[in-house]
Parts: structure tokens; sequence; C-alpha cells
């Protein structure tokens, strides 16, 4: 059963945990079938990844939504059960959660297979990834605080105005069982039906263009990627900036572990030094500090590693954006 | 080591909050939410 794990390499490991992820987080399939959604307990708890409480298969809560929802009592009581559960999943995770927790990550990703021509990453690529820290901060949070200071009732901006996933998971299949949802849709839902098709058809061209340009809950989580417990760890001492993990990422990451890492560990086999480990999938392939060296030395190099060499300056290297 | 202990203390600092958010029963608040279809999040308004 290892061996076979092993068989399958980094990228394939991580597929079984999404799929599992996404069964599991929609595991309620009776829904589907009657159209309608999950009232249990398990709902008073959310889920790490991007997942719309109204699918009819969801069996616990979206944290955006919630996040949204839970800022109804501000300024008269802050949101601390929603903000110790993001604390949480990032501290132990960061954006490890993108990689192997969310269903429409793996829904992104399954699409990006397609065989097409695709757009690279780029330095321009990288500046667009700051789209996501103003979705959050307007869309988010200053939106439907005003909605609720003006109006006395929260709207949850991002949830009714650009989430495609409560369109493509709660939207599609309820109005597929409801003609009654079917004949209230109107403008609203054409404007979201066109978000979740633009999403879904750039993910073809574009890897993961809302992971990396539009999801605030992206963004949460990337503020804790330097010191999340979990996942790929970047040992600075022995990395040589080299760049070999950000030409082979397809994140506009710089280093691993900067807020676009996904945390996903499929660059710890590229790592010339051995310097990116990754603490909960079996990472095979990554040559150690010492026997570069000594594969260096062999074939005749003339230059030897610098890391772990203090006094050797650090350079970034032609893979860098 | 030193991005090692921040992790630990913002998970501990997670647990906390989820906890004081417990006993205030804002956990309801999310529930409440969650168990009646969203109609802003499926397109309706």
């Amino acid at each position: 059963m290892m061996a076979r794990l092993r068989a399958l390499g980094a990228e394939g490991r991580r597929r079984i945990v999404q799929v599992l992820a996404a069964v599991l987080y929609n595991a309620n399939v009776g829904g589907f079938l009657k159209g309608n959604i999950y009232r249990g307990n398990s709902k008073k708890f959310c889920v790490p990844g991007l997942n719309c409480y109204s699918c009819p298969g969801a069996i616990a809560a979206c944290p955006l939504g919630s996040l949204q929802a839970s800022l109804s009592s501000f300024p008269t009581a802050l949101p601390l059960y929603m903000l110790g559960i993001l604390l949480l999943f990032g501290a132990l995770l960061g954006r490890a959660v993108c990689a192997f927790l969310c269903p429409f990550g793996l829904i992104q990703e399954l699409l990006h297979k397609i065989p097409t021509k695709k757009l690279k990453k780029s330095a321009w690529t990288r500046r667009l990834t700051v789209i996501k820290y103003i979705v959050l901060v307007v869309m988010v949070i200053a939106l439907p605080l005003y909605f609720l200071a003006v109006d006395g009732v929260l709207t949850p901006a991002f949830c009714k105005w650009l989430c495609p996933v409560g369109t493509l998971e709660g939207g599609v299949p309820l109005m597929i069982a409801d003609e009654h949802l079917r004949a209230q849709a109107g403008w609203l839902f054409s404007w979201k039906a066109l978000v979740t098709a633009a999403v879904l058809v750039a993910s073809v061209f574009i890897y993961r263009p809302f992971c990396r340009f539009l999801c605030p809950l992206g963004a949460i989580y990337s503020l804790f990627n330097r010191v999340a417990i979990l996942g790929v760890r970047l040992d600075r001492k022995k990395c040589t900036h080299c760049g070999a993990c950000a030409r082979a990422c397809k994140m506009d990451v710089r280093i691993v572990n900067d807020r676009e890492c996904l945390r996903c560990g499929e660059c710890v086999s590229r790592c010339p030094t051995g310097a990116i480990t990754c603490k909960f999938i079996a990472s095979k392939g990554g040559k150690t500090h010492e026997e570069t060296v000594r594969t260096r030395a062999g074939a005749g190099a003339s230059h030897i590693c610098g890391a772990g060499d203090a006094t050797q300056p650090s350079r970034r290297g032609p893979g860098s954006l | 080591m030193r991005a090692k202990l921040a992790g630990i203390v913002l998970l501990a600092a997670g647990a906390a909050l989820i906890c004081a958010g417990l006993a205030e029963g804002q956990e309801m608040r999310v529930f409440q939410k969650a168990i009646f279809t969203c109609m802003e999040c499926i397109g309706i308004g």
C-alpha cells in the first residue's frame, strides 16, 4: 500500500487527498437527490477550504460565508469563533489548505489538465495576485459592514457578487432540483453564472486563476505560510536561491513558502540541495546538501553549493520573478 | 525555530479564540446561516 502511494508521486498523493476532502465535505448525497441542504449539527463547524454551505451535499459551513455572517454583530461582539477557526487552519496548514483541502482548487486543476496552450506565469501575473487581498478587504469585510451600517442588514458581498463556488455547488444543483428557485433566478444569477463560467473556462488556459487572483480565503491563509506548522519547510541555510523550485512551480512564487506558495510539496524533488522538506508527504527525490556537493565535485564543477556556509552571500537565481 | 514557535503560538491563540467564541455561543450564528439556503450565495439575492 505504501509502495503504491509512493509510486503515485507527490501530485498523485495530493490528488487523492483533494478528492477525499471534496467527497467528505459534500457527503450528504441525499441532498442532491432531494434538492435540499443538510441541517445537522456538523454545520456549526467550518471546513478549511472553500465549499458553499448551500451546496446540497455540504455537511459543514463555509469559512468565508461564516466569517461574513459573523460580522453581523460587529462592533458589539467580535467574531471570535470564526477568527479562531481561520487562525487554527492558517497556523496549522497555511495555503496547504488550497493545495490539499479545497474542492474548487481541485476543479480548477482538473480543468487545467485539458490539453490546450497555457498562459504562462510572468512578472505581471505576480502583480495581479494582489487583487485577492483587495477582494478580501473590500468584499469580505468592508462592504458587508457598510451594508450593515446603512441597511441594518448584513449583505455577504463576496458570496453575493463574486463567489463562483456558491453558484456551481449551490445554485446549479438546487435550481436543477427546485422549479420554484429556478423561477426566481434573475440578473444576479445571470451575473454569477457568467463569473463562474469565466473562471472555469479560464482554468483551462490558466493554472488556478481563482486561487491566484481572486480567492480571499487563499489571501487569508497566505498570511500564515511562513509560520504554518505542517507542510513544506525551506531550510534557508541550504537554499542557494537557484530558483529551481520557482521555475518548476505553476503558481506565482518567488521562493518556497512565500504568499503564493500552495505548500503542495511538488518542488521537493526539484531542489538540488535538499533545502525543501515536507512534513506530511514522504519527500523522496530531493538530494541532500552533501550528495549535491559530492556530485558536483565528481563532475568537475568549479563552484560548490554555498548552502550552509555563512560567509557566502546568497544570490537570486534566473528563475526568480 | 522562530517560525515554528510563531506557528504554535498562533495555533494556541486560534484554539483560545474558538473556545471564547463557543462560550458566547457564536457557533450558533454560523449554524443559523448554514442550515438555511443562502439566497445571496446561489444567486437569487
